[in-house]
């Protein structure tokens, strides 16, 4: 009897692991290359998302992030690799992946003639929602997306962000554990992209969202995890800080002491670890602002707060000085080198 | 069913358009103008005379019938999203072939008024106008079939109309140099020829191959629509 229990405990203990580790291996892409005509358009790319993770593609135009999202989608069938989707594979069980997933090109797929309810209709009919739950799916996904007092309208006639919105509401009818968006804020204004911003965070709680995007801020403010690609090769994968963090290397502070400038500087750099201290140009008359190098990365504030009160030096502003995602993106995109050292910090 | 779900969106859409009212008045004007013409004025009731004519009406009609349903679709970028739902590439081209199809019936639907009207007035002969009907309907489906296949090739509309036209001359147009040929040329030629399958159906002899001939072409163009559509995506 105790030994049934036992067993019947450890069944579940088992079936209780391999759901977590289905809920946890949502999308896995292995590998995943595409050739056009003899050209390698996107190079071997590898990326796992897990629900609750928003990943983000970032990379200039024509860097592949379309065409790894097409991929993603089954719009376009990968040259090499494999990509799942809650444990079903593409090629083998294509339409098991597409009901698990909702797609939202770059473009919205709209029908102009169609009316906001009419579209949703049809498109939960074409996503095989059971008739019986349409209605409500339908007024949920409108609800969500706040875009019920255009349901009678026209999609013709509505403003771009409306449409953007409507393209968003038929990838999230289906309920898909999966959220593909492709350059989702392209051509909204700045109040439609902060709404938009706050709908993928929303949204990223409960599925696993792809986004791409050759936007920083808009990268930096909604994903938990970034790809940078660049002409169809990963030049970098982490999170927004590690790549940060990456690219930084040595710290940099910023010092601002009230004191001649020759006389400041000597005291800062018989600092131990700082490595350089640059004078800054502009300030007030009577101070001196330097850009402190700091070797390894290593924390120098408290040394430095030290250095300046041994020798009477009025201490006026001392920050760290971040390296911002743009430069990041900058450098990775434009410099080989840093590319090729940030694709060996890359996790396995 | 999801065939059948892009079939009604196609059918609601056509009628949503100016188009499918423009060519609703044409063909009702030309196809009353041949009515008269022919079955009026000569005072007969036989219709087949004006269901050829209708025929060579609908070679110019159903490109424009067909040369947005794929076209305007990759135009739009909702290709992208129909052939990322649950639908396969067949499915879908014969959801919107058979919407075509519904839109080409209603019209051939209305004009049955003909023999209707006739009817009240002499003695109409049911079997070789019914018969011809069908000929009709089965030529508009080839042909619309030929339209969805152009379709399939391109996103411009204007481009697929006149590939449409161009196939549907090429079919309407093989008996016309069937006499330069000889032997087993000529014999294809002849039974490629749209009109001389259709004929027969218009006096009244329905005849198998007849029928084969129409809808051997129908599943024909639209299985290639199908194959340029995998084939799109593989490129």
């Amino acid at each position: 009897m105790f030994a049934k229990s036992e067993e019947r405990a450890g069944a579940s203990r088992v079936f209780a692991k391999s759901e977590v580790e289905c809920r946890l291996a949502l999308v896995e892409v292995n590998g995943v290359a595409k050739s056009y005509g003899g050209h390698l358009g996107l190079h071997e790319m590898t990326f796992r998302v897990d629900r609750g993770q928003i990943l983000g593609l970032l990379g200039p135009n024509g860097a592949g992030k379309t065409t790894t999202l097409r991929i993603l989608t089954g719009y376009l069938p990968a040259s090499r690799g494999s990509v799942s989707v809650d444990g079903f594979n593409i090629e083998e069980q294509p339409f098991q992946v597409r009901r698990r997933i909702g797609y939202v090109p770059d473009n919205p797929p709209l029908y102009p003639e169609m009316t906001v309810r009419r579209y949703l209709q049809f498109m939960a009919e074409l996503r095989l929602v059971p008739p019986k739950q349409r209605a409500a799916r339908i007024d949920r996904a409108m609800e969500m997306l706040n875009i019920k007092d255009v349901a009678g309208r026209l999609i013709g006639h509505l403003s771009r962000g409306y449409r953007q919105r409507v393209g968003l509401a038929q990838a999230v009818l289906h309920e898909p554990p999966v959220l593909v968006m492709d350059e989702p804020t392209v051509g909204l204004d700045p109040r439609q992209i902060a709404d938009m911003r706050e709908l993928v965070r929303r949204l990223g709680k409960e599925h696993a969202v792809v986004l791409s995007s050759h936007i920083l801020p808009e990268v930096q403010a909604v994903c938990g995890r970034i790809i940078i690609l660049d002409k169809g090769r990963v030049v970098a994968e982490d999170t927004p800080e590690g790549l940060r963090r990456a690219i930084r290397g040595n710290r940099t502070l910023l010092v601002t002491v009230r004191a001649p400038s020759e006389t400041a500087r000597a005291a800062l750099q018989r600092i131990d670890r700082v490595t350089a201290a640059e004078p800054q140009p502009g300030g007030e008359a009577g101070e001196a602002t330097f850009r402190l190098t700091v070797d390894s990365g290593a924390d120098v504030r408290a040394e430095v707060s030290a250095a300046c009160a041994r020798d009477g030096l009025p201490l006026l502003e001392l920050r760290s000085v971040d390296v911002s995602l743009e430069e990041v993106f900058l450098r990775l995109t434009t410099e080989e080198a840093s590319a090729h050292e940030l694709v060996d910090r890359r996790p396995a | 069913m999801s065939w059948w779900t892009v079939a009604r969106r196609e059918l609601g859409s056509a009628f949503s358009s100016p188009l499918a009212y423009v060519l609703m008045a044409l063909y009702f004007l030309l196809s009353g103008y041949f009515f008269f013409a022919i079955v009026v004025t000569s005072q007969t009731t036989d219709m087949s005379g004006m269901l050829q004519n209708v025929g060579v009406v609908l070679l110019f009609l159903a490109p424009l019938f067909t040369m947005r349903l794929l076209a305007e679709e990759r135009r739009l970028g909702t290709d992208e999203l129909i052939l990322t739902s649950p639908i396969s590439p067949a499915q879908w081209v014969v959801g919107k072939f058979a919407g075509a199809l519904a839109e080409w019936t209603v019209f051939v639907g209305v004009t049955l008024l003909y023999p209707l009207a006739l009817s009240r007035l002499g003695n109409v002969d049911w079997g070789p106008a019914l018969s011809g009907y069908l000929g009709l309907w089965l030529l508009g489906a080839a042909l619309l079939a030929a339209g969805v296949f152009a379709s399939s090739l391109t996103d411009n509309q204007v481009v697929a109309a006149m590939v449409a036209f161009a196939l549907a001359l090429l079919f309407w147009a093989a008996s016309w140099v069937s006499g330069s040929a000889s032997g087993w040329a000529q014999n294809l030629l002849n039974y490629i020829s749209a009109p001389g399958q259709f004929s027969p159906l218009t006096t009244g002899i329905l005849n198998t191959s007849n029928l084969v001939y129409f809808v051997s072409l129908t599943v024909g163009f639209l299985f290639l629509a199908v194959r340029v559509i995998d084939a799109r995506r593989w490129a």
